[in-house]
């Protein structure tokens, strides 16, 4: 896992804005999507998310704001803006054509 | 077990800057944290266990608090910093109105020729509320405009050269104003505008000499 996710860490930005286009979250509640998504597979460690979300927001991809829960936990929530939209799906198009790439060049007859 | 967790946190913070940005990434990690915690006790960890896996992929917080010293005050300190600014500009912008009013109800009331002592505490009211507005505006400036990161490295003896601005600033903006009063004042008083203008030879000269006095050291 340690060796794969290093090559999915390039990618931890399109990843949260995969989760945010379905709607505003938090931390943990992106993070613990990702990881049922993935059976458990991947995670992402709370630095890497919480540096992720600052770079988003200065980059004005996402926007943040502080929920009100009347149980006293308060929660802070992203949102994704329409730049965030645009780069997401121009992101998704650069690893969808990367990922035809290199499987061309990894596969050889041999390992077919 | 919560305020293990907490504890943690502190410890982990203990490196970090001392900014508004950092305090909410605190308030942040430490919720995600105790949602992580709960949710794993609920499935029927231990309360052992589920801390220290909670802890285990924390990650290296260093790489936020470089990421954080690196664009100090980006996000919600620049917003409450351009509120204060606007805040300031609009009490500067009150002060001068009420410097320019001040002389109303001197003139409607004279030229009535009623209550004319009336007009006179009127404007002297103003001059002090106004003068009050922009010296409290100085004072409250060059704190926010440093930004986050002189805030922890002001020493002592700079946080003291400081005041010390400060308190020019503040005596620099009201001193012109207050010229400007006494100006007006003692020319609707006398009624000898002829020659209280001498006010503004006078008002200069002063000034240095004031500096002088009460800021010795400033070179």
């Amino acid at each position: 896992m340690s060796i794969a996710s290093d090559l999915i860490r390039g990618h931890t930005d399109t990843i949260i804005l995969a989760q945010l286009l379905q709607g505003d979250s938090y931390g943990y509640q992106i993070n613990r999507a990702i990881e049922v998504k993935t059976n458990g597979k991947f995670g992402l460690k709370e630095a890497t998310l919480y540096t992720a979300f600052r770079r988003l927001e200065e980059l004005g991809w996402i926007i943040s704001y502080w929920g009100d829960e009347t149980t006293g936990a308060r929660r802070r929530y992203y949102s994704i803006t329409e730049l965030g939209r645009e780069n997401y799906y121009r992101l998704l198009r650069e690893w969808e054509l990367s990922r035809e790439i290199i499987d061309q060049l990894v596969r050889t007859d041999r390992s077919l | 077990m919560e305020y293990r967790i907490k504890a943690y946190v502190d410890e982990l913070f203990e490196k970090a800057p001392k900014t508004q940005q950092a305090y909410e990434i605190k308030l942040e990690l430490v919720q995600n944290l105790l949602d992580k915690y709960h949710a794993m006790v609920s499935e029927g960890i231990s309360e052992e266990e589920a801390f220290q896996l909670t802890i285990l992929n924390i990650g290296d917080m260093e790489e936020v608090f470089a990421q954080l010293s690196e664009s100090p005050g980006v996000f919600t300190v620049s917003g409450s910093e351009t509120f204060l600014e606007k805040k300031r500009a609009a009490l500067t912008a009150a002060a001068i109105m009420m410097y320019i009013l001040s002389v109303v109800p001197l003139i409607v009331l004279s030229s009535l020729g009623v209550f004319e002592v009336l007009g006179v505490i009127l404007l002297l009211c103003m001059v002090a509320g106004a003068t009050g507005l922009l010296v409290y505006s100085n004072m409250t400036k060059p704190k926010t405009t440093q930004g986050p990161e002189a805030v922890s490295s002001v020493g002592e003896g700079k946080g003291v050269d400081q005041r010390k601005k400060q308190l020019l600033k503040a005596f620099r903006s009201a001193y012109w104003p207050l010229v400007l009063a006494l100006y007006f004042l003692l020319s609707f008083l006398t009624g000898r505008w002829g020659i209280t203008w001498i006010i503004f030879l006078i008002a200069p000269a002063l000034e240095t000499v004031l500096r002088a006095l009460l800021f010795p050291s400033d070179k």
